[in-house]
């Protein structure tokens, strides 16, 4: 069950990771220039 | 006798008109402040909190003749790192890596009616590109799915670099006037939290030494005291591609004129 969890795991810390840099590119919208 | 004016593309003067990728606007409310006196802009665009505190302290330690400081702190979601290559942009191997570090195609988030979008759109693309080749835009992904990203840990990176800054010029005894581009850099729900560590990080700071813009007064603005970005945003001052243009400027040079005068003008005049 170990690599059942371990998947659970990424899933959610790729969800997470999406939504927050989303919410950071919108409070920081500065691109390279 | 020069005081030194540091930040991010706000105090560099991004999409003012006389600003250049060769030298920085003169027209920035710091610029024009410190107009009366010799002044050096050291502001990088894109740079991060802790790479602003790297830039004075350098300039301080260089420079023999630094009477004063003006700074002007950005987003914490940005992180300067020295890598251990080239990583081909201004700094060699110091870089801000940022939110928008792995994002090639920006085409549908900025401005369009900005006359230099082409430019923009194709610099970010190169940057990214490179970020990509050397390895920088790999890290920049690991380092925000796993750490960067957090409210905390970008809090608690900010917030050392304020106090290391704070503490230098203390102790080197040259005045100084900080405020900032955006106030989450203070107000946010990892403040509210009561965290023993950062609350011992902002009973630290000198809040005296700092300039805010005024709160939001309409339901839909901000209600704590603000960064310029936010105040230039929330009263509709004209915007470039993305940044605030030479009105904004202008009138927060005039609202911050008072504090300046008292932190920097006067201890200038009395040396």
């Amino acid at each position: 069950m170990n690599w059942l969890k371990r998947i659970y795991n990424r899933i959610k810390l790729e969800i997470t990771y999406r939504k927050k840099l989303k919410e950071l590119r919108k409070r920081d919208p500065f691109i390279y220039k | 006798m020069t005081i030194v004016v540091a930040g991010d593309s706000f105090v560099y003067g991004s999409e003012l008109s006389d600003c250049t990728r060769q030298s920085a606007s003169k027209k920035t409310f710091f610029a024009l402040l410190a107009n009366d006196f010799d002044y050096r802009c050291i502001a990088v665009p894109g740079l991060g909190n802790d790479g602003i505190a790297r830039q004075v302290v350098t300039a301080c330690e260089t420079m023999y003749d630094v009477e004063a400081v003006a700074v002007s702190w950005t987003f914490p979601g940005r992180y300067e790192y020295r890598f251990a290559y080239d990583t081909g942009e201004r700094g060699g191997n110091w870089h801000t890596i940022t939110p928008w570090t792995t994002i090639e195609d920006v085409s549908n988030l900025v401005n369009t009616n900005s006359d230099d979008l082409k430019h923009i759109l194709s610099t970010h693309s190169n940057a990214v590109s490179k970020a990509q080749s050397t390895g920088v835009a790999d890290f920049a992904e690991v380092f925000y799915k796993h750490v960067g990203s957090t409210e905390y840990w970008e809090l608690y990176s900010s917030l050392k670099e304020i106090v290391y800054l704070q503490n230098y010029l203390k102790v080197k005894g040259i005045p100084y006037i900080f405020t900032c581009a955006d106030n989450s850099v203070v107000y946010n729900n990892t403040v509210s939290r009561n965290d023993t560590v950062i609350n011992s990080l902002l009973k630290q700071i000198d809040f005296l030494k700092w300039f805010w813009f005024p709160s939001g007064e309409a339901e839909w603005e901000t209600k704590k005291p603000r960064g310029f970005y936010q105040w230039a945003l929330e009263n509709k001052y004209p915007i470039g591609a993305t940044h605030p243009l030479e009105d904004a400027h202008k009138d927060a040079a005039m609202l911050m004129q008072e504090k300046f005068n008292e932190l920097v003008k006067k201890n200038l005049q009395q040396n």
